[in-house]
C-alpha cells in the first residue's frame, strides 16, 4: 500500500491552504481517496497495513468534513498559522451582540405571527449577510494574512450560522405544519 | 441529553425575563454571546441609589441550560449589593442548576453576563458622579 504522508488537511487533499478552494476537487479527491482506502481494498494486505488504511481513511474523513464548511476551514487557517488563542481572544462586541439579538426577536416575533413572508425576507438577508461576511473573511485569511481580524470574523460568522440554521428550521416546521395540518 | 429538574422548572417557568431602558441611569446591561453555540445572553440589573441590586431582568436566545442559568441568575442577584454581586462564580450557578460537564459553559457565559452589566453601570456612573463632584462648591 502506498502510504500517504502529510502534515495537515489541506496537504492530505492536495491543495494549497487558502480559504477559498475548489469545492469540486475537494469532492472529488474525497471519493478518490475513499475508494483507494476501502477495506476490500486491503482484504489481503497484513494486519498492520489495514490499520493504517483505516486510520487514512478517518484523517481523510475528518479533514473532508473539516474543509468543507466555511467555519471549520477558516479555523483550520487560523491555527496552522499559529493564532489558535485568537479564537478565544476574539470577543464579539456588545454592538454586535446587541444585533444579533434583534434578529432573534425579528424572526420570534414572525414565527409568532405564523408569518412565512417576514420569515423568507429575513431568511434572504440573513443569506446575503453571510455571503458578506464570507467574503471578507475570504479577504483577510487569503490576501491581507490578518488572522487575529480573521479570528474575530470567523466568531461572528458562527453566530450568523446558527441564526440561518434556527431560520430555515423554523420556515420548515411553518411549511410542514401548513401543507399536512396539525398533527 | 437529559435536563436536571431545576434547568426544566427554569426552562419552563424562567423568572424575570424581560428588559429595562438600557438609557436609564440605574440600568447595567451585559450582552455576552458564545460563538461556539450562537447562545445570545442579555442580563440588566437595577440599582438603587445605595448600590444594592434590586431588580434584574434577562433575555436569552440559547439552549436550556443557558436559559436556566440567566433565569438562576436574575433571583440569586436580587438584593445583592455589586461587590457581593461580584462574588456569584459559574461553579455556584453550575452546581445550583447541576448542569453536565458539556454545559459548563452555559453558567461562564452567565458568570461573564453579571460582570458585563457591573461594569457598564459603573461605567455610566463613575462618568457622572466625576462631573456632578467638579461642579460641587467646596463646604
Amino acid at each position: 500500500m502506498q502510504t500517504m504522508t502529510h502534515t495537515n488537511y489541506f496537504e492530505l487533499f492536495g491543495l494549497a491552504p487558502s480559504y477559498r478552494i475548489d469545492m469540486t476537487l475537494l469532492e472529488n479527491t474525497f471519493c478518490r481517496l475513499q475508494g483507494e482506502l476501502h477495506p476490500d481494498r486491503h482484504a489481503s494486505h497484513s494486519e498492520n497495513e489495514r490499520r493504517m488504511a483505516l486510520q487514512m481513511s478517518a484523517d481523510v474523513n475528518d479533514a473532508y468534513r473539516t474543509l468543507r464548511h466555511p467555519v471549520s476551514r477558516a479555523q483550520c487557517l487560523i491555527r496552522l498559522a499559529g493564532y489558535a488563542e485568537a479564537e478565544n481572544s476574539a470577543t464579539v462586541s456588545p454592538a454586535f451582540l446587541t444585533a444579533q439579538m434583534e434578529w432573534r426577536e425579528a424572526i420570534e416575533e414572525a414565527s409568532a405571527m405564523q408569518d412565512i413572508k417576514v420569515l423568507e425576507v429575513l431568511a434572504r438577508r440573513l443569506r446575503h449577510k453571510l455571503t458578506t461576511q464570507e467574503n471578507e473573511l475570504a479577504a483577510m485569511l487569503d490576501e491581507q494574512g490578518d488572522f487575529q481580524a480573521a479570528a474575530l470574523r470567523m466568531n461572528e460568522l458562527r453566530f450568523y450560522e446558527k441564526l440561518r440554521n434556527d431560520i430555515d428550521d423554523v420556515i420548515e416546521n411553518m411549511e410542514s405544519t401548513t401543507s399536512h395540518g396539525r398533527v | 441529553m437529559a435536563y436536571s429538574d431545576k434547568v426544566l422548572d427554569h426552562y419552563e417557568n424562567p423568572r424575570n425575563v424581560g428588559s429595562f431602558d438600557q438609557e436609564d441611569q440605574d440600568v447595567g446591561t451585559g450582552m455576552v454571546g458564545a460563538p461556539a453555540c450562537g447562545d445570545v445572553m442579555k442580563l440588566q440589573i437595577k440599582v438603587s441609589d445605595d448600590g444594592v441590586i434590586e431588580d434584574a431582568k434577562f433575555k436569552t436566545y440559547g439552549c436550556g441550560s443557558a436559559i436556566a442559568s440567566s433565569s438562576l441568575v436574575t433571583e440569586m442577584l436580587k438584593g445583592k449589593t455589586l461587590d457581593q454581586a461580584l462574588d456569584i462564580k459559574n461553579t455556584h450557578i453550575a452546581e445550583e442548576l447541576a448542569l453536565p460537564p458539556v454545559k459548563i459553559h452555559c453558567s461562564v457565559l452567565a458568570e461573564d453576563a453579571i460582570r458585563a452589566a457591573i461594569t457598564d453601570y459603573r461605567s455610566k456612573n463613575e462618568t457622572e458622579t466625576a462631573g456632578y463632584d467638579a461642579c460641587k462648591p467646596a463646604a
